[in-house]
This record gives structure tokens, sequence and C-alpha cells, in this order.
């Protein structure tokens, strides 16, 4: 699981979901997109966008440290397939070895958030399973990725 | 820095240096016990993380901009790394797959009615003895002629190759560690080479002002059985 941070939160995201982590480059803003979507990303000459996750939990940007990087990760979409998605996040430092077993459910089910899934336990706290398929609303796949027109 | 950084970093418990292993009265931690050194200890580690909760300048950002930017260079993932040793005058390479250890010179008993070339004789690693061989007359190496390297004890070291169940240990006149070479920096060894040196070897590759030839692992090991038998 690659752990990182949204303020004093502590969240996972299972390794296999993730391609890479790059350092928080420029980024090539969109106009008129939602405030959560930091911009666009030349990953390797491929053009991804990249979700502020402190943005999309917090309302606030990401702090601009050595240590906020840009998850890249392979997003599944809703309708079959799956998309180069940036996730800038902060303390993006460490990776922990978590079973599925150490995970219990939350018992919330907000309807803001469907994109949390179990928490688990250890010594520094509670982490948060992040469930990378529901991040992002079927309207805004559809924006991001243009699914209208391929 | 904001605010709360740099708080953070004010209040940082620089314990290793109080009660850690670079104390000056000694180490005293509790924690030591379990850990032995501090760079094991979950608290210096954390602490390490902190001090990279700190701006990063525009030129960083920028750097690795450009450096994303660009598509991801093949060769990287194509290279191969080997043990690079020198026998006499001539460098040579051989896949560090097969190399498990390198020791210093160590004694050679010599076998009895046992005077080829190739079979030294055997010697003691780690309490398992292991069939010494002269791999300079597995290559059909000339004696070092040439005044380029004057040979110095101090560099010599015993090599212990490896593969599937067959284990050969060789005296080398200098090892100078892992080298890495892309596949496309390897040269093609000039057709005139025609003896047992230019079978063995697959190609040449340049490191610094030498030539390095890359052993044929497969082939080194089959001829080292074939020459024993």
């Amino acid at each position: 699981m690659l752990l990182f941070h949204l303020g004093n939160s502590r969240y996972a995201i299972p390794v296999a979901e993730v391609v890479e982590v790059a350092p928080w480059v420029e980024l090539e803003p969109v106009a008129r997109a939602p405030d959560y979507v930091a911009g666009l990303f030349n990953y390797r000459g491929l053009l991804a966008p990249v979700i502020d996750l402190c943005q999309m939990t917090q309302q606030r940007h990401c702090a601009h440290f050595f240590t906020t990087r840009i998850v890249i990760v392979n997003f599944p979409l809703s309708a079959g397939g799956t998309r180069t998605l940036g996730l800038l996040a902060e303390r993006v430092t460490e990776t922990v070895e978590l079973e599925s077993g150490d995970f219990s459910p939350t018992g919330l089910c907000l309807a803001q958030t469907p994109w949390l899934d179990d928490a688990a336990t250890t010594a520094n706290g509670v982490v948060q399973k992040i469930r990378l398929a529901q991040l992002l609303p079927e309207a805004l796949q559809s924006q991001l990725f243009c699914l209208g027109e391929t | 820095m904001t605010q709360d950084n740099r708080l953070a970093v004010q209040s940082l418990d620089d314990c290793w240096n109080h009660i850690g292993v670079w104390s000056k009265a000694g180490a005293s931690c509790p924690q030591l016990e379990s850990c032995v050194h501090c760079r094991n200890c979950d608290h210096y580690a954390s602490a390490g993380r902190l001090m990279l909760e700190r701006p990063a300048p525009d030129d960083y950002r920028r750097q690795w901009t450009d450096r994303f930017a660009r598509p991801k260079q093949a060769a990287e993932a194509a290279t191969d790394a080997g043990l690079l040793f020198r026998l006499g005058d001539e460098w040579f390479a051989l896949s560090s797959r097969y190399v498990s250890e390198v020791t210093k010179m160590l004694s050679i008993h010599s076998l009895p009615h046992c005077s080829e070339n190739l079979v030294k004789g055997l010697v003691n690693i780690r309490g398992e003895l292991k069939l010494c061989i002269s791999i300079g007359s597995a290559l059909q190496l000339d004696k070092a002629s040439s005044a380029h390297f004057t040979d110095h004890e101090i560099l010599e070291r015993m090599v212990l190759i490896e593969k599937d169940d067959q284990s050969f240990v060789f005296p080398v006149s200098e090892v100078e560690g892992i080298i890495h070479y892309p596949e496309h920096d390897l040269l093609a060894l000039p057709p005139t080479l025609a003896n047992a040196r230019s079978k063995l070897t697959t190609a040449v590759v340049k490191w610094r002002d030498n030539q390095v030839g890359i052993l044929d692992h497969e082939l080194l090991f089959y001829s080292l059985a074939k020459g024993l038998t």
C-alpha cells in the first residue's frame, strides 16, 4: 500500500494500481475545470489530468513541499478500460504492508465520498483505503477523458 | 515554509545526538536494544522525512517537468550488469548473476597428479572446498607482458562463480566492481580473433580507456566442465 497524507489524515492506495510516483511538476491549467482538477500533466508525452486530492477533500490546495507528489494511476473507467490519471497528494513518502484482513469497514457510507473504503488501524493511526474506481463521478469522467467523442 | 512546518522542525527531537549512537556521552536509548543503530529506528526515519517537508524551489519543479515530458528511454531497461575484473593486462566482465563472492587471496592447496594448467588446486571458502581454476588458461591468455599494469598483490582477489550446481574459484589480478552496460553499447569482436578468448567472449564494451571483454557465461561454465573431464 502506498501511503499519503491529506492534511493530517492518512490514506492508502494499493501499489498494484500505481504506475509511478512523480514529483509535483508544473501543470498546464485547465480553463473552467472544477477547482480540484489541478491541471494537465505532460507525462512522457501523454497529457494526463491531475486531481488535487487536498482540494477535493479539504477545499484547500496541497502544500508546495518536496513531499507533495503526483501518484500516476491507471484509472478504471465506469464504461470499461483505463486512463492515465494523476493524483496530487501530500507526504507521499512511504509504503506499508497491509493485508486485506487488516482493513475493517468504517460503517460510514457518505454520499459525497463514495471513494472511501475500509480502514486499517496501525501503530501510527488509522489508514483509510481509497476506492480508486469511485474517485471521479461519472459525469466528470466523461468530461476529463472526452468519452462521448472517442 | 508554513508556520506549522517551521514549528515542526524547531520542535524536532534529535534524540540520536543525545541518547543515540551519535551521543558524546555514549548511547543510552532503550530502543537501541531492538534497533541496534539509530538509522533503523522509526523516529529517525520520520525525522528524516520531516526534512523534506519544506517548499520545493521553482527550478526543481521545472527540471522535473522537463524530465517527465520526455518519453522514458527504453535503453535504461535493457542494461546488463557484470563484475569487472582484470587478468594480467586485460579486462573482462562476467554477468554478475553468476558471481557469488569476491574474497581476498586465499592459499591454494595443490592437488597431486594434477599438473594441468587449468586446475590450480583447492581453496577453502567459508569451510567449503572449491575447485580453483586458472581462468587465464581457459581463455588461453598470455602471461601479462606489457608494462601497462604492475601487479600489486594487494589488489589480487579470488572470485567465486556459481551456476546451477557448478562452482569454481579463480584468482584475478584486480576486481574493479560491477559495471552496467546498455545493450547498444556492446561492440562486436574483431573477426580476426580466433582463439579460445574469442569463443568465450561475446562482445566488447568500452570502459574508461579500456576494452572489456564480456564473457559468455554459458560457454565459460561448459568449457570449464569439459576441461576438467
